[in-house]
């Protein structure tokens, strides 16, 4: 797929378990997002909570592409095999998970602009 | 709204832009702003048909008023296009065989004048030859 609207997208994240060679991709669909609702999560609570927010995302993370990880082993990923995530890694997960909402959202770039009273300039 | 919610909301316009289920909810979320964008451009082309649709029915109805209405006694009816209007480009072999013809034709037309304007010069050549004698 091509156009500036998916050049911009955040693209997944990879683990990769240097013991196993297992990888892990790490990325949101539209039911992972729904699963992580269903389940109470809200987004805009990982900023207020981190300590127990990033590791509620970092699991539903997995369930697009690796349904059957448990909610233990992410865990134990996180806190003994990462020792957490940096903030660019956050931040990635942040973008992959509104993703599925900005791809609904986001304006086409075939000339629409053309006829628009407003425009945005970054 | 959640993100949930506003996925629901959106759901039923996908599917009926022909987007399968499993794509919008498992796949590859950039995957309906390829959706989107296809079906503008089938929109473009249905609006195209259309207008194409109602050339032909114009130049129908033109051939027929014209026919009914503004044909002189003993004039040649006027035909309806023999051939569908041309929509895709020419391909190199038909720009060259277009080009061939158009300089047959071109070639037909002079060495018709040719044969007028000479034929023409004789007749007054006779005449004038006529008048000395």
């Amino acid at each position: 797929m091509a156009g500036s609207a998916t050049n911009d997208a955040a693209k997944p994240l990879i683990l990769t378990d240097n013991d196993t060679g297992d990888k892990y991709t790490l990325e949101f669909s539209r039911e992972s997002v729904k699963f992580a609702e269903a389940r109470g999560f809200d987004v805009e609570d990982v900023g207020k909570y981190p300590m127990t927010k990033v590791p509620d995302l970092f699991f539903y993370a997995f369930r697009k592409n690796h349904r059957g990880v448990a909610r233990e082993r992410t865990d134990r990923m996180l806190f003994d095999d990462l020792k957490g995530l940096s903030p660019a890694a956050i931040e990635r997960l942040l973008a992959l998970y509104t993703a599925p909402f900005e791809a609904l959202v986001v304006a086409e770039d075939d000339g629409g602009e053309k006829n628009a009273r407003m425009t945005v300039e970054l | 709204m959640s993100y949930a919610e506003q996925f629901y909301e959106a759901f039923p316009y996908y599917l009926s832009i022909g987007m399968p289920s499993h794509e919008f909810w498992d796949g590859d979320p950039w995957l309906v702003w390829g959706y989107r964008k296809a079906h503008g451009l089938k929109n473009e082309q249905r609006n195209y048909e259309m207008w194409l649709q109602g050339l032909y029915i114009h130049e129908s109805i033109s051939v027929a008023i014209e026919n009914a209405f503004g044909r002189k006694k003993g004039q040649q009816p006027v035909r309806y296009m023999d051939k569908p209007i041309r929509i895709t480009p020419l391909t190199e072999k038909e720009k060259a065989d277009k080009a061939e013809m158009a300089r047959q034709k071109l070639i037909a037309e002079l060495t018709a004048w040719e044969k007028r304007f000479n034929k023409g010069k004789s007749t007054e050549g006779g005449e004038q030859s006529g008048g000395h004698n």
